[in-house]
Order: structure tokens, then sequence, then C-alpha cells
């Protein structure tokens, strides 16, 4: 039997797309207040005064809240993950006495319903005092202005690391390529915005949370923390949850004022975002700009490689700084870097904070590397092909280390064939036959580009997570974990895995998630972990929950364990079916269920590894210059698949909002830091008539880091369209010396960047 | 993302929604598919008093010919525009600039009344009923008008309709026999406002030289525009010219800087789809001489 490897559709798919799903905004509970955020305006003012009388008495309104209402709670949210570097730079619930960003809450109306609240909204008077508003970054300190005068400059923090003799190595190549390269800022935009639903139970003194959140145990904790009152008072509930991206993996502000304010009043209170407060407050990303050199030998074989980056982060620093810090980590990729130096500097700007959306640097590393790599071929005048097959690892590299941290462990890369992966997408591809296509179209007027890029996708690494298998009295198996789904179909993946190991039909397990009081520990969904961390702990925890199982039927059935059969969770002594001792048959007594239940944290440090590359063929329209893609190949090794539908789904998923980023999505931030295109109208994600059919491949090398084999898939998709891209319209152009920097790539750049030299009138 | 207060009030008849406008009209805004209206209303960029809801007035849901005329009355979804036999046969540039609207949902929606009064400078239809020759009825408690497309658009999003006058009917005169038409245009993504956009009609005569020629833009001046320097150059000339006549559309457009692309970039879009749309249109209108 095994479901592991299977394409079973997600158990919830029918469910979750006819309507009957459960979000946060389904929730309506008696007497239930809802919360307006009125917010910033400026990008950067001192708050002279906040005048709340005239919103207060509006009907319907039952609180209007300024910080000096709130003081209780109006301590810093602490960075998730946390990290003491960057603890000055933290939001408050509302802003105190200084504004950041446009968007930032200054302060919160509580009405009957969200009408009147947002009516009431609208009356509070704030007066700014505007100060100049800090928008480049790489002016971080020019103007003068300190977003916090406390630290003395906008650069908040630095990250970096030197691996052999870093940028120093330059000087021994034969010849050295210099870019600088731009990534613009980006929003994450789950189908679903931000919500919560606080309700506090005088009875039991708790307040119970229902957030769209990702990590619903380390958001009680933060919660807990803000509030000041033990995380045992809190049971935090994510019902089903409508996309995260990362950006759903903290506590906000709304949050707090949610939790608060229901404590407060003794009611139900509801605030559910809208699309406009996605763009104005949630996190966002990207958002660098990199100066970057490689240095190679005559033959191509790389020398070194020296990055210095600056992070705009936005105002505060909400995750660490893991965006930076995995930016430069995933810089080498699946090459042989012997000296690499990295130097990030995190700048503090007044924008919307700077948090990880799918990769959280992981496509950036990618970008500058893969970007380098084509730059340095043209330079060598090498195919850009080549210039990676010389510097792939190689299986004979293999257990091999490059001297990169990853989540506090060196990293090392243990199994895999990168340069078969490659080799297999190019001939998937057929690169002779596109090279030919290109040719014959070119004779016709038509501009063909091909563009191939490599990643290395490091997923999980670091923490812990957990199952728990409980048996119900329908002899069903309950399967819990804290790291909950946003719709990736977590819950048959688990069962599946679940399934396998405890030797039962797919049907008799039921896995539950997103909730505290299921299992005491979690850490949650995010950085492609949940295959790898919650998969191990399940299988782990399956595989005791059926020795358990087995030893009961051994002392039942008065046989040695080494007598008995295990069939479908029926057991019986060897020759003897007719006499078994049924899953059924232990649920029903309540002290035998208590004794059966497991639960298993799994700890690992040790990232998976998966190598892919992306092949993307496309059309330039050489007098409009629009962008069609014509092949998409990806072939990626996937480590253990537990359900194919899932990774395939995961990987093109990835794709698109990294060809998102490449060629569509940007925020547009103005001088005073006002962000210009704060709708779907303006803000262009792509749909799926924007986008190529994919092929897939997975190819198979199972994870030596952990026991089952997996890898996490989230995030490879996303890493390298952006640079493959890049490449292929540069290759459609053809035009000598033409290098693209900046992401994102539209029609209407490429028109002004020509017309600058002189190729278009 | 909710609307300030405004009342509601739905239309019972066509003098019931004029007697709301006389009484009302600067504070009452119109709701016929509200593909316009309601983003605004929600994000509080539109403050009406009253919201006027037409939707049940079926006298203004028809299709009628009036002499030769084909008549649409204001309340005419783009998705019929795109489906209806009758239109994609006698108008089809209509049915095909239809086409390029938002998404289906949207034109399911969406009115050709509503969209000619909302003036987008963007909006597909302002062009190609411009192309077309429109005339539009506008009526109010003191009577009826008509007033060519020509004069209705005034800037951004301001046309001559008066707050007391609703927009009631669209008449079409019919294309000449052998008239060719295209509609070409570029957005950045499948059913975003166009950078830039041409519907043309064009003529041909049996020499082969135009004898007729109406060309509209849409997304390159604060309204849907008509590009006459273009109409007058092609007067008489022949294929060969019509790359040479199209760079002339920069002379009859306005295009500005925004987020998403410079003016000299649509100007430049504008010039190669003016091009390929006479291109287009001149071989239609030769293929249906022949």
């Amino acid at each position: 039997m095994a479901y592991i490897g299977q394409a079973i559709p997600r158990q919830d798919h029918l469910r979750l797309t006819t309507g009957r799903g459960r979000y946060v905004s389904d929730i309506v509970l008696p007497g239930m207040l809802h919360l307006a955020i009125v917010r910033s305006t400026r990008a950067h003012a001192r708050i002279q005064a906040l005048d709340l009388e005239a919103a207060r008495r509006q009907p319907g309104v039952v609180g209007v809240f300024g910080p000096d209402d709130i003081r209780p709670v109006m301590r810093p949210i602490p960075s998730s993950p946390a990290d003491p570097a960057v603890d000055a730079f933290q939001p408050t619930a509302l802003a105190d006495g200084v504004v950041r960003y446009v968007g930032e809450p200054v302060a919160a109306v509580l009405a009957e319903n969200r009408y009147l609240a947002e009516d009431a909204a609208e009356l509070v008077e704030v007066t700014y005092d505007p100060l100049p508003a800090v928008v480049d970054a790489e002016k971080a300190d020019e103007l003068g202005v300190l977003l916090f005068p406390g630290h003395g400059s906008n650069v908040v923090a630095k990250i970096g690391f030197r691996v052999g003799r870093g940028k120093e190595a330059l000087q021994e190549a034969d010849l050295v390529v210099e870019t600088r390269l731009r990534l613009g800022r980006v929003v994450a935009h789950a189908m679903e915005p931000r919500a919560v639903v606080a309700h506090y139970d005088p009875e039991t003194e708790t307040i119970q949370v229902y957030a769209a959140t990702q990590s619903v145990h380390r958001f009680r904790e933060c919660l807990a923390e803000v509030l000041d009152i033990d995380p045992s008072r809190l049971r935090v509930i994510a019902p089903d949850v409508g996309g995260g991206f990362g950006v759903k993996n903290r506590v906000y502000p709304e949050d707090v004022l949610a939790a608060y304010l229901s404590l407060l009043w003794k009611r139900p209170v509801k605030w559910n975002g809208d699309r406009r407060e996605e763009f104005l407050s949630t996190n966002q990303e990207r958002d660098q700009v990199h100066h970057a050199a490689i240095g190679l030998r005559r033959d191509g074989t790389i020398v070194a490689v020296y990055d210095s980056f600056i992070q705009d982060n936005g105002a505060y620093c909400v995750s660490g700084l893991v965006v930076p810090t995995t930016t430069g980590v995933s810089l080498p990729g699946p090459y042989r870097v012997p000296n690499l130096e990295v130097e990030g500097r995190v700048v503090v700007t007044n924008k919307v904070p700077i948090a990880p959306y799918r990769g959280a640097g992981r496509p950036q590393g990618t970008f500058v590397m893969e970007r380098l790599l084509d730059f340095a071929a043209d330079a060598l005048q090498m195919d850009r092909l080549e210039i990676r097959r010389r510097n792939l690892i190689r299986p004979e590299d293999l257990p091999y280390r490059p001297g990169v941290m990853f989540r506090g462990t060196p990293l090392e890369i243990q199994e895999g064939d990168f340069p078969k992966l490659m080799a297999d997408a190019v001939q998937l591809a057929d690169l002779p036959g596109l090279r030919h296509e290109q040719a014959k179209l070119r004779s016709e007027g038509r501009l063909i580009g091909i563009g191939v890029s490599n990643y290395l996708e490091l997923s999980a690494g670091g923490g812990f997570e957990g199952a728990r298998i409980r048996l119900l009295p329908d002899g069903v198996l309950e399967i819990a974990t804290g790291a909950a789904s946003q719709g990736q179909g977590h819950s048959t993946m688990l069962a599946q895995i679940a399934a396998d190991r405890l030797g039962l039909p797919l049907e008799q397990i039921r896995v539950v998630e997103g909730d505290t009081a299921h299992i005491a520990r979690g850490i949650g969904t995010f950085g492609s972990r949940t295959t790898v961390m919650a998969g191990n702990a399940v299988s782990i925890a399956s595989r005791t929950f059926r020795q358990k199982v087995l030893q009961m039927a051994a002392e039942r059935l008065e046989a040695p364990l080494t007598d008995l059969v295990w069939e479908n969770g029926r057991i019986y002594v060897q020759g003897v079916p007719s006499r078994p001792v049924t899953l059924a048959d232990l649920a029903a007594d309540e002290a035998t269920r208590q004794r059966l239940t497991v639960e298993h944290y799994f700890h690992s440090d040790q990232a998976a590894c998966g190598m892919g590359t992306h092949v993307v063929v496309i059309e330039l329209d050489p007098e409009t210059l629009a962008i069609q893609f014509r092949k998409y190949v990806i072939v990626h090794d996937a480590g253990v698949v537990v359900n194919p539908l899932s990774a395939e789904g995961q990987t093109i998923g990835a794709a698109v909002q990294g060809l998102g980023t490449a060629l569509y999505e940007e925020l547009h931030v103005n001088l005073d830091g006002q962000p210009e295109n704060t709708s779907f109208m303006d803000y262009l994600l792509p749909g799926a008539v924007e986008m190529p059919d994919f092929e897939v491949h997975e190819e198979l090398f199972p994870a030596v880091a952990n026991p089952e084999g997996f890898k996490g898939l989230a995030e490879g998709g996303i890493m390298p369209p952006m640079s493959a891209v890049l490449s292929a319209i540069e290759d459609a152009l053809a035009i000598p010396g033409l290098r693209l920097e900046e992401i994102p790539v539209t029609p209407a750049k490429l028109y002004s960047w020509l017309s600058a030299r002189g190729v278009r009138s | 993302m909710k609307p300030a207060p405004f009342a509601y009030l739905r239309a019972e008849s066509l003098e019931h929604a004029l007697a709301v406008l006389k009484e009302h009209g600067p504070d009452a805004k119109v709701l016929a598919g509200g593909q316009s209206l309601i983003p605004l209303l929600n994000f509080r960029l539109a403050r009406p008093k009253i919201v006027l809801d037409i939707n049940r007035l079926t006298e203004l849901a028809t299709m009628e010919r009036q002499d030769r005329a084909l008549v649409l009355g204001a309340l005419t979804r783009h998705r019929t525009l795109e489906t209806s036999p009758t239109i994609r046969q006698e108008l089809p540039l209509l049915a095909e600039a239809a086409r390029y609207i938002g998404h289906t949902a949207i034109r399911t929606r969406g009115t050709i009344g509503g969209s000619l009064a909302h003036a987008d400078p963007a909006a597909e239809l302002g062009m190609a009923c411009l192309a077309l020759n429109a005339e539009l009825e506008l009526q109010s408690q003191n009577g009826s008008r008509r007033i060519p497309l020509d004069e209705f658009f005034l800037g951004y999003y301001v046309t001559s309709l008066a707050p007391e006058e609703l927009l009631t009917r669209v008449i079409f005169p019919p294309p000449p026999p052998s008239a060719g038409w295209a509609v070409e245009e570029f957005a950045l993504r499948h059913g975003d406002f166009a950078l830039a956009a041409v519907a043309v009609q064009v003529v041909v005569d049996p020499e082969g030289r135009i004898g007729e020629a109406r060309l509209a833009l849409a997304g390159v001046a604060p309204s849907p525009i008509r590009a006459r320097s273009v109409e007058a150059a092609l007067l008489g000339r022949e294929a060969r010219d019509l790359p040479e006549i199209a760079a002339l559309v920069t002379e009859d457009i306005q295009p500005e800087d925004d987020i998403h692309a410079s003016a000299s970039y649509r100007r430049e879009l504008a010039r190669i789809l003016t091009r390929r749309a006479l291109l287009q249109a001149y071989r239609k209108a030769s293929e249906r001489r022949m």
C-alpha cells in the first residue's frame, strides 16, 4: 500500500471551490462589533493632534481609540522571528506620535457594523506636522531625516558573510563582470485579505481569536506578549485561510486592537481587511538594489562573487533580518563558488514594512547569481548554458559545503545530479529545435528568445513541528499539527503519509490544523517546511501509534507481538483472522483511547536542498515590445513527492508569482512616500491568460537530511523566472551589450531603454 | 471599502427616472451596470446623495430599427454587443470592440449607456461609437434631444449630458455597404484599460483609393477621440500610403505619462496600432468590394 506518491485530489478542494469554506470573514458571533482603522495619509509626520470627538458622537459607534486609549497594549509588537538586533524598530498597535508610512494605523473605530465604523473613521481629525519622507533607500541618510532618531542612521542593520577569501579573490580572476540590479517592491496578495475575530469569554477568562494566520502558536505567543497575559489565556484558531505566502505569519496591529478591544468591551470584535488595506498595510517584499561582481577564469570557471546590496526595509523590521539574510545565503545556488562575500545594508524607509513573501530572499539571491552568469558568459563570448555547465556542483562534489550558514546551521548539499537536471530540462524543451525555429522566424522579422536559469531551493531547516494522533470514538484517527494550511492541501498530504506509515486506508484518517487547542506546540507554515517538518513528525508519530496499538492488541489477544498481523487496522494472530482486535474495538474504551494518544515533535536543523532548471521561450513583438510566452519547461528535484498534484500546483503557482514579479508587478511609491497603485486596476497581477502552459517534470533525489526524504518545494518555482525571462528577452532582442538589470520589465520600460540607446526613435 | 451613505431609488419607469433627475440631478448618480460606479462608491471617490437604479427600465434594454439605423437602448449590455447576431452582422466593429472590455463578468453587467456617460478616456465603446458615427438620444422632462457623439465628450470624465438628462439610446447609422473596419488595442493584461486603442472604418473605391474614413482612438487623450488629421489625409490615398499616414496620428492625440507608460510610448503605440488597423480595414474593404 502506498499513498505517498499518488496524485490524490485534495480532500478539501470541492468544499473550497464551491464556496463552502469557512474563513474568518464568515465568522459571525452574537453581539459582534466591527473595527475600522483610521490610517495615516502621510508617509512621515508627527501627529500634532488627534480629535476623536466627532467620530465618537456618530450613531452606532461604541468607541473610538487613539494611542492614549489603549496604553496598556502600546508596547512594540515583537519581530517574528525574534531578533534583538532590530528590537528598536518595531511598530505599536497605533502610531505613537509619529507615523512612518501611508497606511499605518492611527486610530481605531469600533461600531455596530463596518459601514458605520467607516463613516465615523472619516470624522477622525488627524493634524499632521509633516516630515520629509525617506523613500530612496540608496540615499538613506542624505535627507538628514531619521525614522528612528535614537539610532542615528536609517541604516538599521547590516548582514554579511565571507566564504574563502571573499571579494579579495576577485583580483585573481582573468575577468571581472559587474552589474547593478534592482528588484521592484511587490505585494503578496493572498486571495483572502488579512482578518481577525477576537472573542473574550468572561467565564474562562480566555480570548478566543480566529485569525487568518500561518502560525497559530507563534501568533498566540506574540499576541500574549503584547497583551501581557499568559499564552494559556489565548486560544488561536486559523479556520480556512485563503493564501498566506509569508505575509500572514505574524501579529499585526489590527490583531492587537481586536483582541484588546474584545477584552475591554466583552464583546466579539471583528476586523476584516479589505483589498485597499492589503495594499496599505500588509507586509511587502523584494525592493532591493544590488551591486554585484563576478570574477572568472577565461574558461568560465567562477573565481569569486561579491554582492553588496541594499534592502529597502520599509518602516519597521517586523521579521527580523530574514529577507536580507536569506538573500545572501541563496546567492551561490547550485554553483561552486569558492570565494564569496555578501554585504547587505538594511535601510528603513517611509513605506510598508518588508517581511518574507514567498521565497523570502531566495528569488533575490537567485536573480543576482543568474544575471551575473549571463553577463559573464556574454563577456567571455561563451554560451549562457555552457557557463552554467562549467560551474554547477557535480555529483562527485557531494556532499558539498558552500560555506554559508542557513538558519544557523552550515549548509550541506548531500544529494542530487545538477548537471543532469539542467541537461534534462534543455532536452525536454528541445533546445536545438528551438534555436532552429528561432532563426527561421527571425528571418521573417519575428523575435523569439530563449532563457535558462537554475536555482537551489533551500527548504525547512531549523526548529520543529509536531503531530498529535488520537483515536476518536468512531475508530477514526485524528492527526493534529501546528503547521496549518492556507490552501496548500496539507491535510491530504499529511493523511497520505499517515496512512502509509500506519497501514490504514486514507478514509480512516482525519487531519485537523490551525488550532492551539489541538496540539500544545507548533511553529507554523512558512519556508517550505511543512512537508519536511510536519510530514516527518506525522510519519514518526504514526509508527509509534501503530506500535502502541500492536502492543495493546498483543495484550488482548495474549499473543507475542511477532505473531501479530496488521491488516488495515485489524490485528489478529497469524492464521486466526476471524478473531481480530480492531481500531473500533480499542476506540470503544475511553481509557484505551487516552493511552493511545501519541504526540511527537520532529526537530531538524538540516535544510533539504532541491535543484531545478527553468527554460522559457518568449516572443517579443518588434514594434510594440509586447512579451508573450511560447513555452515554459520546469525540471526540478522534488525529493520524495507525497502528492504529485499538490507538488505541481505549488511549482506552477510559484512560477506564476515569479513571472508576475518579472513582468507585471510593482508597487509604485512616489517621492512623498505615497503609494500610487493601490488597487488591482493599477497593480498588475498577471492572470491565467498572461501565463504560459507550464510543463513540469519532477526528478526524485530523496533528501538525506530527513528520514522520509522529503523536500519543500513551495518556493523553488518563484526563484528563477525573473532571470530566465530577462535572459530570454535579451536573447530575442539580440542587441550586443544590452543588459536588463531591473524588474519588472514592461514593454513601456523596454521602449524607453531602447530609445535611450538610439535603437528606437 | 464601504460606500458613504446614500439613498437608493429604483426607477419604476422612464418618467419616474426623469422626474428624479429633474429634482435631484446634481446629487444623483445613475446606476446602470455599476462597473465603474460601484468601485467609485466603495472607494468613497463618488458620494452621491441618491443612487438611481435604472436596471428595471426594460424600455432601455431594446434593440430597434429606425429607418435604416440600428438603435440600441442605453441598458444594452456589453455582452449583448459582443454576441448578438444582429450586431455582429451589421456593426461588427462594435462587437469586436466590446470583446476588449474587461472580462466576461464585467461585460455581462456593463452597459453601453453607462460606458458612454462615464466617459473614461480609455473606453473602447466611446472609441467604437465615434468610428461608427453614432448619435445619442438624451432625455429629460423637458423633452428629448439627439446629438452626434462627436459633441458629447468634453474632457476627462466630462460630457455634455446635463444633470437632469438621461442617456437613453445610441443610434448607429448603417455603415457604408462596402466599408472595411478594424479594432486594434494594446493593454498590459487581458481585459485591462487600453494603453492605446484604435477603431477604424474605411471605404475604398474601385481604383483602390480611400473614399471615406473614420478613425478613433482610446487611451491617448482626455476622452475617446477622433483622429481628424489622419481621416483627412486618408482621402484618395492607397494601401502603400497607409504607414506614412498612420504616423500623422500623433498630431491628433494628447497622451500623458503615468505609472504604466510614458506619453512617448503611447504615441508610438498609437502609430503602430493605427497602421495595423488601417491596413486591416483597407484589406477588408477591398475584399468586400470584390
